[in-house]
Formats: C-alpha cells, sequence, structure tokens
C-alpha cells in the first residue's frame, strides 16, 4: 500500500547523493583550514623567561642585624649593580614569589620574612612598578597561610596585592619533554606579570636537602604536585628551566637548620640577617647550600640546573661579587 | 508608615545578619564577633541541653531572657527575628491564593496546632536518653546547616566577592550529602505554598515553646468589638492563624501585625488586656464561631489544647526513636571510631551535647570537617574529619571557638599544640606506600608533617628489585607518642584514592577507652 508521505526511489537516491556531496564539501573546506592551523603550529616550548640583561654575572651579600634598615641595605646593594632601575622599569607589573606554604608564624623560619617582603615590595613600588601581585600556592590554606605568616599584615600599607590561587589562574600546560610532561601551572599568574622576582626562604629539605629559590618555584604547581618527589631534582631542574626569575633574593634572614621544611620550634632556627641578591638562580642555591652546611656539589639538582646551563654554581668567581655589613 | 513595612525591615535586617554572622564565620573573625549569636537565642538548644547533660553554655541566657520578654510581649520572636520565621512568611507571601476567600479559610485556627508540642515532648523525651533531635527540627539549626552546606558553598561558585564584608567564599568548598542534610528546610519552604507559614504553625517546637509562654502575654493584639464590622481582612492577613476576628488564641499570633495594619475601621490595637480569666469555649473555637454567640461557654483555656492521649503518644514515640535512631548493638558508643575536631568531647558527651548545627563545618578553613556519612542515623548531621578532603590546619582552633554548646570545647592554640589536639593516629600501609614496596623516593608525607620534631622519621629501606638488585632508599615511619592524627600527610599521599599513610581514632586524647598504648 502507497503511503501518502512516502517517496520514491528517483527521489531518496538524489536527496541522498545531494546530501554526500553538500557534507564533504563542507569537511573537505574545514580540512583545508585545519591543515593550515596545523602546519603554523610551534611545537617547542616556550618557558616563561623574565630574565633581563641587567646585573649578569653579579652576586650581592647584604647582611645586617636590624632589620628596619633592610630597604636602604637592599637599595643599597642594587645601587652596586646599577639600580633597582635596571630590573624594575617603570609601567611594569611584577609578580613576586614568596615562600608561604605553610600556615607558621614567621619565627618558625618556614616562610618568607615579611621585612624582606615589603622592603622589596618598597623598592618596586620607587622604581615606579604599575602594578605588584604577591602570590603562591601553598599546601596549607592560603588565607591563613599569608595571615599567620604575617605577609599579608606587612604588605597591607603598600601598594602591593595578594593573588590567592584560584583555579581559573591554572590550566594544564606543556612544562617539559622530560618528567614533569603536562602539568597545571598558574599560567595566568605568569601571564599577567612582566617581571618576575623570586624571594625564597633558606631551609633544609627532606629529600632535596635544601628548599631554595630552584624549590621555591614550586609554587607555581597546581594539581597534586607531591608525585613530583619521586624524583625531585630532575623536577627542580626542569622547572628551574621553564620558569626563570629577573632576580632572586634569598630570605637567609632566619635559617631552618632541622624539621624542614616545616620547622616549629625555636631550636630549629637560626638568626642569620642575611640577603643575597642575584639573577643567577644557581649561584643563590648553591650560597644557600653553604649556609646551610651543605655541600652544593651533593645537591643533584642544582649539577642538573647547572649542566643546563641555568648558571654558574661557584658564586665566588662573579665578576661582581659584593658583600655589604652593618 | 506602616507598622508592617517595619517588622518586614526588621525580619530582613535579622536575617541579613544572622546570613553574615554565618558568613563570616569561615574568616579568622570569630574571636571579635559573636558568630553563635542566633543559636543562643533558641530556648529550645538551651532546654535540650539542660535536659540531657543537665549543663549549658553562658550564652544561652539570651534565650531566656527572649523566653522572658515572650511572657510580655507574645511570640515576637517568631515574627519579629527569627530568621526561618522570615523565609517562610517571604514565601508564604508569594505562594498565597489571589482568591480572599480561600486565604480566609486557609488562616482559620485548627486543634492541629497541637503538633507542634507533640513533637517538642518528643524531642524533650529523647533529650532524656541524651539523643539530641535540634538537627533535624530547630529552626535555627535547620537554617544554619542549610547556609552552611548547600548556600554558601553554591555562591562560592559564583563569580562573586564578599571579601570586603568578611564573608569568604571558598572555591571548592563541597560537603557529603549536603542535599540530604538540608531537605527538612527545603520542604518546610515548599510547604509554604499548601498552608502559610506550614513549619512555623504546625511544626517548629521552638515556636512550640513561645506558644505555651504566650497564652497571655501582657501585650497582645486587641480586637475592639464595638467598633469591628466583621470583615474578616484581619484574618485573611494573619501569619499565624490566631483567629483574631473571633476569640484570639494568643498562643498561635506570630506578632506580625498585619491585622493591625489592614483593619479599616482601626478595631485592632496593640494594648495591655486586664488579665482577667476569659472563658474560651472549645467547642466554639472548633465551629470557628465566636463564643459570645453560645451560651454555655464552659473552658478557661486559652491555648492550643493537647490531650492526655497526645501527651502519652507523643511520649511513647519520644522513647521510640532513640530506639529507631541509635544503633544499640553499639552499647559502647566510644568504639565508634570518628575522628572528631580537636577539643571534641568524649563520644558519648559529645554525641549528646552536639545540636548538629554545622557551624564548625563553616568555620573550617579546610574543609575537612564534613557531616558523617554513616548506618547509625544517631551520629548523622555529627561533623566527622575527612581526611581525604582536607586537613587539620595546626595554627587553627576555629571549630573550638564556634561550637556554641561547646560539644567541641574550647581550646588555645598553646593547648592544642601541648596535646589537646591529638585526634588520632597516623599508620602507614607499608604495601601502597611507594617508598617501601615500589623503591621510588617520596617522603612527602614526612614534609608535610606540622610538628616539631616531625611526628614521622625516616627509616633505610633495602628494596629488592625484580633482578634481585638492593636498592636502599629512605621510607616514612611514624612515632605515634608525637602524632596528632592533623592528617596532613593522608591529604598529601600521592597514593590518591586509598592514601598509603591514614590516620584512625585510636589514641585520640578525648577519650579514656579508645588507647591502645599502656
Amino acid at each position: 500500500m502507497e503511503r501518502e508521505d512516502s517517496i520514491t526511489r528517483r527521489e531518496f537516491i538524489k536527496a541522498f547523493t545531494e546530501k554526500i556531496i553538500l557534507s564533504g564539501g563542507i569537511l573537505g573546506v574545514a580540512s583545508f583550514f585545519a591543515r593550515r592551523k596545523v602546519s603554523s603550529f610551534d611545537f617547542s616550548i616556550k618557558p616563561f623567561d623574565f630574565k633581563t640583561e641587567a646585573g649578569a654575572g653579579s652576586f650581592l651579600i647584604v647582611s645586617s642585624k636590624d632589620k628596619r634598615k633592610l630597604k636602604e641595605l637592599l637599595g643599597d646593594a642594587f645601587d652596586r649593580i646599577g639600580g633597582i632601575g635596571r630590573f624594575i622599569s617603570p609601567s611594569d607589573k611584577v609578580l613576586i614569589k614568596v615562600n608561604c606554604g605553610f600556615a607558621r608564624p614567621a619565627w618558625v623560619g618556614a616562610t618568607t620574612s615579611p621585612e624582606v617582603v615589603r622592603a622589596m615590595v618598597e623598592l618596586c613600588s620607587d622604581a615606579g612598578a604599575k602594578d605588584i601581585f604577591v602570590f603562591d600556592n601553598p599546601i596549607n590554606t592560603p588565607y591563613l597561610c599569608y595571615e599567620i605568616s604575617g605577609i599579608k599584615e606587612a604588605i597591607e600599607s603598600t601598594s602591593a596585592r595578594i593573588i590567592y590561587p584560584a583555579p581559573y589562574l591554572c590550566r594544564s600546560i606543556e612544562v617539559s619533554r622530560g618528567v614533569i610532561g603536562r602539568f597545571p601551572i598558574f599560567e595566568g599568574v605568569l601571564k599577567e606579570a612582566d617581571k618576575l622576582v623570586n624571594i625564597p626562604t633558606a631551609k633544609v629539605h627532606n629529600l632535596s636537602l635544601v628548599s631554595l629559590a630552584m624549590k621555591n618555584l614550586y609554587g607555581f604547581f597546581g594539581g597534586s604536585r607531591s608525585m613530583f618527589h619521586q624524583k625531585i631534582h630532575q623536577v627542580i631542574a626542569e622547572l628551574a628551566w621553564f620558569i626563570r626569575p629577573t632576580v632572586n633574593l634569598l630570605d637567609a634572614t632566619r635559617l631552618l637548620i632541622r624539621n624542614g621544611p616545616t620547622g616549629g620550634s625555636r631550636d630549629d632556627v637560626r638568626e642569620r640577617g642575611i640577603v643575597a641578591i642575584s639573577p643567577d638562580i644557581v649561584a643563590i642555591d648553591s650560597f644557600g647550600c653553604e649556609l646551610l652546611g651543605v655541600r652544593p656539589e651533593n645537591v643533584d639538582y642544582i649539577r642538573r640546573a647547572e649542566k643546563s646551563g641555568l648558571g654558574k654554581a661557584d658564586f665566588r668567581e662573579f665578576d661582581r661579587f659584593v658583600e655589604i655589613r652593618r | 508608615m506602616k507598622i508592617r513595612y517595619v517588622r518586614i525591615v526588621y525580619q530582613l535586617s535579622f536575617f541579613l545578619m544572622f546570613l553574615w554572622l554565618v558568613g563570616i564565620t569561615a574568616m579568622r573573625v570569630v574571636d571579635f564577633f559573636n558568630v553563635k549569636l542566633f543559636l543562643n537565642s533558641s530556648v529550645l538548644i538551651a532546654i535540650i541541653n539542660i535536659v540531657s547533660n543537665h549543663k549549658i553554655a553562658s550564652g544561652f541566657i539570651l534565650s531566656f531572657v527572649i523566653l522572658g520578654l515572650t511572657l510580655f510581649l507574645g511570640r515576637f520572636f517568631c515574627g519579629w527575628i527569627c530568621p526561618m520565621g522570615a523565609i517562610m512568611q517571604f514565601f508564604s507571601y508569594i505562594g498565597q491564593s489571589k482568591d480572599a476567600r480561600v486565604r480566609y479559610n486557609k488562616n482559620t485556627f485548627e486543634e492541629r496546632r497541637r503538633y507542634k508540642l507533640c513533637l517538642l515532648i518528643v524531642v524533650l523525651i529523647a533529650a532524656f536518653w541524651g539523643l539530641v533531635l535540634t538537627g533535624y527540627l530547630d529552626p535555627l539549626v535547620l537554617l544554619t546547616r542549610f547556609f552552611t552546606l548547600i548556600i554558601f558553598p553554591f555562591l562560592g561558585l559564583l563569580p562573586i566577592d564578599l571579601s570586603s564584608i568578611g564573608i569568604s567564599l571558598d572555591k571548592g568548598l563541597a560537603f557529603n550529602i549536603a542535599i540530604i542534610t538540608s531537605a527538612i528546610v527545603i520542604a518546610a519552604v515548599l510547604l509554604n505554598f499548601y498552608v502559610p507559614r506550614f513549619w512555623c504553625r504546625y511544626v517548629c517546637p521552638l515556636g512550640g515553646i513561645f506558644s505555651l509562654a504566650a497564652v497571655n502575654p501582657l501585650y497582645k493584639m486587641v480586637r475592639d468589638k464595638e467598633k469591628c464590622i466583621s470583615c474578616g481582612r484581619c484574618r485573611e492577613f494573619c501569619q499565624g492563624g490566631c483567629n483574631i476576628d473571633k476569640d484570639a488564641i494568643y498562643s498561635e499570633c506570630l506578632m506580625c501585625m498585619n491585622c493591625y495594619s489592614v483593619c479599616p475601621v482601626g478595631a485592632i490595637s496593640y494594648s495591655p488586656f486586664p488579665r482577667r480569666k476569659r472563658q474560651v469555649d472549645i467547642e466554639a473555637r472548633r465551629q470557628d464561631i465566636s463564643s459570645e454567640k453560645r451560651e454555655d461557654a464552659k473552658v478557661e483555656y486559652m491555648g492550643v489544647a493537647l490531650s492526655r492521649r497526645d501527651f502519652i503518644v507523643s511520649a511513647f514515640l519520644g522513647v521510640t526513636v532513640v530506639g529507631a535512631l541509635r544503633d544499640v548493638k553499639i552499647l559502647d558508643r566510644g568504639r565508634a571510631a570518628i575522628i572528631r575536631p580537636p577539643g571534641s568531647l568524649d563520644e558519648d558527651a559529645f554525641l549528646s551535647h552536639c545540636i548538629r548545627c554545622g557551624l564548625c563545618m563553616r568555620s573550617c578553613p579546610t574543609n575537612v570537617i564534613q557531616p558523617i556519612v554513616s548506618s547509625n542515623l544517631e551520629l548523622l548531621l555529627t561533623p566527622v574529619l575527612d581526611f581525604n578532603k582536607g586537613f587539620c590546619e595546626y595554627e587553627c582552633v576555629n571549630c573550638s571557638k564556634v561550637c556554641p554548646t561547646a560539644a567541641i570545647t574550647s581550646i588555645t592554640l598553646e593547648q592544642k599544640k601541648a596535646g589537646k589536639g591529638k585526634i588520632g593516629t597516623a599508620f602507614v600501609d607499608k604495601d601502597r606506600c611507594i617508598a617501601w614496596s615500589m623503591g621510588r623516593d617520596c617522603l612527602v608525607c614526612q614534609e608535610v608533617c606540622p610538628v616539631s620534631p616531625k611526628a614521622i622519621y625516616i627509616a633505610e629501606n633495602s628494596f629488592a628489585g625484580r633482578g634481585g638488585d638492593i636498592k636502599r632508599l629512605y621510607a616514612p615511619v611514624v612515632d605515634p607518642s608525637l602524632c596528632i592524627g592533623c592528617g596532613s600527610c593522608q591529604y598529601n599521599c600521592p597514593v590518591r584514592d586509598l592514601p598509603a599513610i591514614r590516620v584512625t581514632s585510636i589514641g585520640e586524647v578525648r577519650s579514656v577507652s579508645n588507647r591502645f598504648f599502656l
């Protein structure tokens, strides 16, 4: 029985062919554009390189017992290598990476001293930085970390602001072709910045022996970074290749010599009042090792980083090696 | 200005104050603001705590002040202050019928209002056995938990920032079975479309206590019979359903003062009525007519009548509910092996103190305090520490500061670090540990351990590889005398599904029986 809404065989074949040709055309055009996109794609990994020519080959050690004079001291130190203006140009957006991984009071020595952060923020702001933001992705609860460590209070009256780790800032990107591979990185923060100032604190660490400038870059990792402990030296070296700070300030005003990296007792801390400044991250770490009583040659990640050309471990050989004591 | 708008302003501001106080609980401002203010104003919580524990936190004096004022002013708490009442009134207003006759009929007094008194008896009888039912029936507890478990986590998903007014909306906050533990509030809201203020009229045991206190308050809505033209507008807009246009039943009057605002002839006033005994005819009330029309008015009672049968049935129900909710197999409730927040009372005392308000969950910065998921229904809604969701922050005693009934006793940071904070002990699962049985470096647990000296120390492990070669590496060992059970190790363990280091409640300082060392 013939239904009224049925079509003839001829009509069916006609319509069918028409659709085949149409969809083929669409696919063809799409693949043409897709191919063009692919051919212009760059497969090489672009590191976040904030390094400038400023201060190359210089290493400064500042030591003082008086924390109130830190800003002048740091200012003086930067003047020896051409002034802070060579690192931070006006209208720069400066990202300050502190170590604020644990909700611990400053005297424990597990976090960067608020005084050093404040002094550096003021120097940057004097140099005319447009926007200064402090960042870390802590292990403990973020707002408690900033509040208890005193960093929040220290920068409250300055122009700097704190960026709390939020999921929208974090994205999985390719960090290296080695151990890390694709991993969540707080890319949103790094992309926003023009300059990166790395202010770690000097601590001992159970596995990497020391936790210094390169280990501090761990704070840009999101996700479940705890599994990186399995190959921690390689991971630190790869990360230091991927994120290259403009300048590093090692806060050794307090040294955490035991129970690192969390501390918790006054016996674990030594007051030294030292700040080391250098654009060379490897030199900073090898200096930190000596402060903590670890031979830099024994620290695997420093050797790996030096081998990949990130810097020189022997800081005493630097052209401009300056010590300022007050 | 009409008194009705004044009331709405009051309700709105008290509601926002409640919302704000629950909201700021997450910040470290609990030292400056009394975030338990609203819970402290619930006399139901106070009475239940007195019945089950024979003592009460000092903050609950406020609730007795409110109860005392009710004797003079009527149920002003229900109509003017209670945030639950404000929500119910709002939805009743939205859901009200357009037909004046339907509105009038729905606001008629019924004897079924006594059900809230029956529930009050159930709650009180259960409290004698130490079973606290406020988690299901106290409006302020329900609302606190509702906002904690549902509203604030939801607001956290939206791109809004309320940190300028002190409310931190943490991203990714999530709670177990939140919708189930908040279902009663949602049901109460929906029932307003069936009968206005259904919850307040039929269910709320706190309202039941106030209704007993407000049987004949000093100040009340008084209808001038001479002026009244019997238009019925007062009952049409009545929120409590107290039959103001006949013989008003003041125990049901919610002091909404709508009658005062809508009366076209000004027959209704808020004034002290001579405290003489009035004769109210129950029969007349049942037939919904004024007792003036009946000659044989006998009964001298002006509240909701609760019969002897009602009392016996609800008392029986109260006993039954204890048997139904309590897992009778666990005679020693301490064996439930639950990790409670630091400073908690021993399990038996904890369960009879905890009102299941969820304020500790709101105050926790790491989201580790969760409503419990358990087959033992008595434990339902109580806080438990789930170390797969968070860890107990070492420098924090928020939960002990906010607990309104001291189920989590108030401890200082120093006390917490000096040993009162021991809530359990960590155990390394060597079979799952990648340092012990897979020959890879890890030691994350040792790194994040917050105590000094660290409760996790490292020991050398010789790992035999597949080919028989021996690899020497370091692996974690727990020192139970130093471990405080904070769960940092479990939370950060890279073996994420079933962590290779786990905390259980054994060795917790709150219990005398849950120990394993001599």
